[in-house]
């Protein structure tokens, strides 16, 4: 069962995960709902994450294909509820 | 081959169904690989402390070390477990953990086997001590592999496992094989020279060992420069150089590739991958891409997931040919996909064919349910999007799992559902608010699932156990209290009126539930029939929560009454049960400790007193539990006052007043709350002469009104107000008093005058 986030905030946040090499588009069935951009050695895995336990599991299937992992980070937080 | 000595898994043995024993055999040495002396002798010398971590990203060559290692060095005394998700679960953890040393020492763990049996939940104390005391009677020394230790995530794993470790007897270690540093007290380990580790800096493959690997093992002819630049390239990744080697393989020109290859930028494996399976003859690629989606193949599942013949040969001649198959036996009759490039496979099947993935699965499903194998038959549905067919398997085997301690399969399989699916299925939905209302669920999300599973059309089959679901959702209701007492006993008699005189596993737990929730709507008298009955004639064998709970309430009971040795006996007879059986760390069993923890501290031993209740009160942080929470708050603030700490029973007795306000129907705990502040003296002292607050005529209502049993929510009602606008001003009132909560305020208003009835003396 997928808990909703308790933030009560209006969207999803939106992380922006970097790793080394550069990835073909092959990889986006691995990011399901993440887009790819490739440049100077480096991937930038970027889109929006439902809460802790995606991001996770994201950063899961990053070690699971044998990728290095150079950052993670928050591009655009959600707006606050009312 | 496995080492001299080694006994083969004893099949017949273990009465326990669906033990894989495959996962206790260590992987057979492949050929074709080299042998990195440097590593092995490490391994061994790392031996002389009791853990070895081998810590390093997918694809580093660690599985096939450890394997080499223990063909070699092993002399049969390695015991080996490769774990998956399923193994996330205590008791199958340990299940494995114990079968696999009994692979080198067939005596050991017997009585620990039997408590996993029984529905063991409480592996601390009651499954690893008899394992711990078995093995220090080895014969000589041992070695315990754990081979994917990254898979397991559930601390309840990680706390039995550091006992484990901490008391583990000379002459047995443990090596860990894993990609993440695990939750386990390494610092202290390190400290105390009790730890050694293999990471990804002494896995990297040395020039010398990427010339033996490419060159000697799989018969390339590079020069030094390429392989010091392919090395350079892959930082020495262990699946980096072999994807390579395949892909330099029958190339004429093996230098222009490596160059082309040094100077890009793409992912080695990516890169690599895409080379590799291009080179491959086109059958072979689609057999590899599309059994990419099993977890472990054979020959046959693979003939009927691909609608083919031959599989099992294919599948011998691709375990010659390459790396990417891992056989799971000595018999090769299973197999599974090198986890880094079976997922190199899956994500290009979904790129070149995104429709098949559900018809494999499907087909894999159907197989497996055939074959028995209900936990990969719930996986490949659930992945194969057929939630019904999984719904359908979870319904049925969901009993035998829960009542075996497996709770927490049931949990996966339940994950793997989208909600809208458990909304669909009232069967799966009842199975969903039972595991979930004892597991940490919200109120609001087990209400969601009984709603569902209350749907009076549904003509469908029912879950395992459950005559029907209008029982099942009542009893559901009935046991699980939250924050509704009232409720909770006229669910628990509606659930025996509909269980009626047939026998069924949760008959005797309505009773218990019956008499637990009328004890804590303070109705003694008509809580003691049911449950009297229930520990009466039922064995606590057969039914551990129902008569535990019987027996802890019947405790509490006594202690009411003043009689406090009975009181004393029947907790300590649920105690003994519930060690007996394994359960007592289930939130079911926190009712045991406080039973017990009220029991001691009116014997006068504070301490042990303090130990359960606390206990207790872990148990109980769950949201299905706030009630009983707020009873052992309760009870910890009368134990703090009798050792003269008065400020902590008031912290106590403040936490546990804010609980019971937020409760729709708290039962009999305001009067306990007002007669824990009347004994802890919590009303401020009226001085004489001080001036008594003028409060507005709304405060005033409403200060009448927290002189009632009426809850927050209800005296919005009664005033036709919203909640907020109650609270500001109980929290002006509060301020106006000096007071910080609902008794004191009462209490307060009293001595002043502002409310009628003088406050009678402190006892």
């Amino acid at each position: 069962m997928k808990r909703t986030g308790h933030s009560g905030a209006m969207g999803p946040t939106v992380y922006q995960i970097v790793v080394r090499g550069e990835l073909s588009q092959r990889y986006i069935a691995a990011f399901d709902g993440m887009t790819l951009a490739t440049g100077e050695g480096r991937t930038a895995i970027t889109g929006p994450v439902t809460d802790q336990a995606h991001l996770l599991g994201l950063l899961n299937r990053i070690s699971d294909l044998g990728l290095e992992l150079l950052s993670v980070n928050v591009l655009l937080e959600p707006a606050p509820s009312a | 081959m496995a080492g001299v000595g080694r006994h083969p898994p004893d099949r017949t043995g273990s009465r326990r169904p669906g033990l894989v024993w495959s996962k206790l055999v260590p992987p057979a040495p492949r050929a074709g690989l080299i042998t990195r002396a440097g590593l092995q002798s490490l391994l061994q010398a790392s031996l002389e402390a009791r853990l070895c971590l081998v810590d390093a990203p997918a694809g580093s060559g660690k599985t096939t070390l450890l394997a080499q290692w223990q063909a070699t060095c092993g002399g049969g005394r390695v015991a080996w477990v490769s774990l998956d998700e399923g193994d996330n679960d205590p008791t199958r953890f340990w299940v494995y953990l114990v079968e696999a040393l009994r692979t080198v020492e067939p005596g050991v763990g017997t009585a620990a086997l039997q408590a996993l049996q029984r529905t063991s939940l409480d592996h601390e104390r009651v499954v690893l001590p008899s394992l711990l005391n078995d093995l220090r009677g080895a014969a000589s020394s041992l070695v315990l592999v754990l081979d994917d230790y990254h898979l397991v995530t559930n601390p309840t794993c990680h706390q039995s496992l550091a006992h484990f470790l901490d008391h583990l007897p000379v002459g047995v270690h443990v090596i860990l094989a894993t990609r993440v540093d695990p939750p386990l007290p390494l610092a202290r380990m390190r400290a105390s020279g009790e730890l050694t580790e293999l990471r990804v800096a002494e896995l990297q493959f040395t020039g010398e060992e990427a010339v033996a690997l490419l060159n000697a093992a799989m018969g390339l002819r590079l020069t030094a420069g390429d392989v010091e630049r392919l090395t350079e390239r892959t930082e020495g990744w262990a699946a980096g150089l072999y994807l390579a080697g395949l892909s330099l393989r029958g190339r004429e020109d093996p230098s222009a590739f490596i160059a082309a290859f040094h100077g890009d930028n793409r992912h080695v494996a990516d890169y690599l991958a895409t080379d590799v399976l291009a080179r491959q003859p086109s059958e072979v690629t689609t057999f590899l891409l599309r059994t990419s989606v099993l977890r472990r193949l054979s020959g046959p599942l693979c003939d009927a997931v691909l609608e083919t013949e031959g599989s099992s040969g294919r599948l011998e001649e691709l375990e010659r040919s390459n790396l990417f198959l891992v056989p799971l036996d000595d018999h090769r009759e299973w197999y599974r996909y090198h986890q880094l490039f079976g997922e190199l496979l899956r994500m290009e099947l979904a790129s070149r064919e995104p429709a098949l993935s559900a018809t494999l699965h499907r087909r894999a499903a159907v197989w497996h349910r055939v074959a028995g194998d209900v936990d990969e038959a719930i996986y490949h549905a659930t992945a194969a999007g057929e939630f019904g067919e999984a719904g359908e398997l979870i319904a049925a085997h969901w009993l035998a799992c829960w009542r075996g301690g497996r709770g927490t399969t049931v949990a996966r399989w339940l994950e793997g559902l989208p909600e809208e699916a458990i909304a669909a299925d009232p069967p799966v939905a009842f199975v969903a608010a039972w595991i979930g209302g004892f597991s940490g669920a919200s109120k609001q999300e087990w209400e969601r699932w009984l709603s569902v599973a209350e749907d009076p059309s549904w003509t469908g089959r029912l879950p395992a156990g459950i005559r029907s679901l209008a029982f099942g959702a009542a009893l559901a209701r009935g046991a699980a209290v939250f924050d509704d007492v009232g409720r909770a006993a006229r669910s628990a008699r509606r659930a025996l009126e509909l269980a009626g005189p047939q026998s069924s596993p949760f008959r005797w737990m309505a009773r218990a539930a019956l008499g637990h929730a009328l004890y804590l709507s303070g109705r003694p008298a008509e809580a003691r029939p049911p449950l009297e009955e229930l520990v009466a004639r039922v064995s606590a064998t057969e039914q551990p929560y129902a008569v535990l709970t019987g027996l802890a309430v019947l405790s509490l009971l006594a202690g009411d009454e003043g009689d406090d040795q009975a009181a004393t006996s029947l907790a300590a007879r649920a105690v003994t049960i519930a060690d007996a059986q394994g359960v007592s760390g289930e939130p079911l069993c926190g009712i045991v400790h406080m039973a017990l923890g009220r029991a001691m501290a009116r014997q006068g031993d504070d301490h042990e007193a303090q130990v359960q209740l606390e206990l207790a009160l872990r148990l109980f942080a769950i949201d299905s539990m706030a009630v009983h929470r707020a009873h052992g708050l309760l009870l910890l603030a009368a134990l703090r006052h009798g050792r003269r700490d008065l400020p902590g029973a008031r912290a106590l007795l403040r936490r546990a007043e804010e609980l019971v306000e937020q409760l729709a129907d708290p039962g009999m705990l305001p009067a306990l709350v007002e007669q824990a502040a009347q004994l802890l003296g919590a009303a401020a002292v009226h001085r004489p002469g001080e001036l008594v607050p003028s409060l507005t005529e709304r405060e005033l209502v409403v200060l009448r009104l927290l002189a009632t049993r009426l809850s927050t929510p209800e005296i919005s009602q009664e005033l036709h107000v919203s909640v907020n606008t109650v609270r500001t001003q109980v929290r002006a009132v509060y301020r106006k008093l000096a007071v910080g909560s609902r008794t004191e305020a009462v209490i307060r208003a009293r001595r002043l005058g502002l409310l009628p009835g003088a406050c009678s003396p402190p006892r």
